[in-house]
């Protein structure tokens, strides 16, 4: 009975030690975040707009874009640990297998550290290596080496963003393209949604159906997030759809 | 009659317990020799992958480098080398030589910040890079379908039935140790330095 006992406390610690040791090695993904900022870099504000994106992209087309931030890859080759993440952690549809993921590491010293995008095959035709590559060389690069982390990740986020929402043809608000870094007054998105109305109106009036007929379907083109339809898939939370990767992306040094 | 009876159905109740015993054992050879075939052919479309883009990395590279006969040379000949390989054996041993072969390229495009900075070659860099991830991904895959089917052919009563309908063991796709890891085509932006 003893050396059953002592075999058991064995097996249970031998099991212990090899979770912990896959904790090392991959973190574990949060629950409802898309953004994942273990390396501690990124503005409470860029976070909460960049998940918003990636929730109405998520609803809209079951595609999944997540950021990710860590200290260190301990020396694995970036692609690989961003394909295993998007494998292990299940971003993108089961189906389509349409993850992508955008991970930087911030504690390898400067230079060494790797920024990587990862995507499901399901994306492989709207995001191929070659064009994740340029995406990495325009909009992360410059930025994070003039130490804008923040501006890094949001210029390589609407890239990624606006192609995927593209390949959906979806219309969900994109992100302002950052490069330019100037963000459109308000009284422009003011006075285009004014606009918007009373086309809207006078088309729908033209229809004969006059404006108070009931809100069908979307609105039209460019609309703040949140029209885009329900998605396919039950639960709200968006990480764990079960997609793959098949190890499409590209990865720099910065 | 209960006498002559008695043997036969003894005897049938044996086949029908065996049979059993087989059929899904058989069946799920079949299903794991079908998967591992699956796995290959992503092996293989990784590898002919790779070896298309090498005839457009090879004009790119002449574009800024042409005097670089000797790197340019053993490029195009791992290139013949992975397109005359059968076996996963064969194609390992090619493609490693791919490998070794693009390695000496890019310590090469160091002298060259014009081919560096070349957009088209930058895309074709990623892409094949790309390719090398995709197909270090595909191979695992694969290696660990073998496994899978190998031991339920090593392992009885799956050994009687592979052995009866020949199935056999697969090869892994693995070429010589310490070549398994991938050259890192991965070169820092042309900002650097």
């Amino acid at each position: 009975m003893k050396r059953l006992i002592f075999q058991l406390a064995i097996v249970s610690i031998m099991f212990i030690l090899s979770i912990t040791m896959a904790d090392a090695a991959m973190p574990t993904p949060k629950k409802n975040t898309y953004m994942h900022d273990f390396a501690n870099v990124l503005s409470t504000s860029v976070k909460e707009e960049l998940n918003h994106y990636s929730e109405q992209l998520d609803k809209g087309t079951g595609a999944e874009i997540m950021v990710v931030t860590v200290d260190t890859i301990n020396g694995e080759e970036p692609k690989m640990y961003a394909t295993k993440m998007i494998r292990s952690w299940g971003i993108g549809d089961a189906q389509k297998n349409n993850g992508v993921l955008i991970l930087a590491t911030f504690g390898q010293g400067d230079g060494n550290n790797d920024v990587v995008i990862a995507v499901g095959q399901g994306l492989e035709g709207a995001l191929p290596d070659g064009k994740l590559g340029r995406i990495l060389d325009t909009a992360f690069y410059p930025n994070a080496r003039a130490g804008d982390i923040n501006k890094a990740f949001k210029a390589t986020y609407a890239e990624v963003f606006q192609t995927v929402a593209h390949e959906y043809n979806w219309d969900g608000k994109m992100p302002g393209n950052t490069a330019d870094n100037e963000e459109m007054p308000t009284w422009m998105i003011i006075l285009i949604a004014i606009i918007v109305l009373v086309i809207y109106t006078f088309i729908s009036n033209g229809r004969g159906g006059g404006p108070r007929s009931g809100r069908r379907g979307g609105f039209p083109g460019g609309f703040p997030g949140g029209f885009g339809g329900g998605g396919s898939r039950g639960g709200g939370f968006g990480g764990f759809g079960g997609g793959s990767s098949a190890g499409g992306g590209a990865s720099r040094k910065f | 009659m209960k006498k002559i009876v008695g043997p036969v159905g003894i005897i049938v109740i044996i086949l029908v317990v065996l049979a059993l015993l087989f059929i899904p054992k058989y069946n799920s050879l079949v299903t794991a020799e079908e998967s591992v075939d699956s796995k290959w052919a992503q092996v293989e479309n990784q590898l002919q992958r790779r070896y298309d883009l090498i005839p457009n990395l090879v004009e790119s590279v002449k574009g800024y480098a042409n005097h670089e006969k000797e790197v340019i040379a053993s490029i195009t000949e791992a290139r013949a080398q992975m397109g005359s390989a059968q076996s996963p054996k064969e194609q390992a041993v090619a493609n490693d030589a791919l490998n070794g072969a693009l390695r000496r390229l890019l310590v090469v495009v160091e002298n060259y910040p014009n081919l560096k900075a070349d957009a088209n070659f930058r895309q074709l860099m990623d892409e094949l890079a790309g390719t090398e991830n995709r197909l270090a991904v595909a191979r695992e895959d694969y290696n660990n379908e073998v496994q899978t089917f190998n031991k339920t052919v090593k392992r009885f009563p799956g050994n009687l039935i592979a052995g009866m309908f020949g199935f056999e063991q697969k090869e892994y796709f693995k070429a010589a140790a310490g070549a398994e890891k991938a050259p890192s085509i991965d070169f820092g932006s042309t900002g650097k330095q």
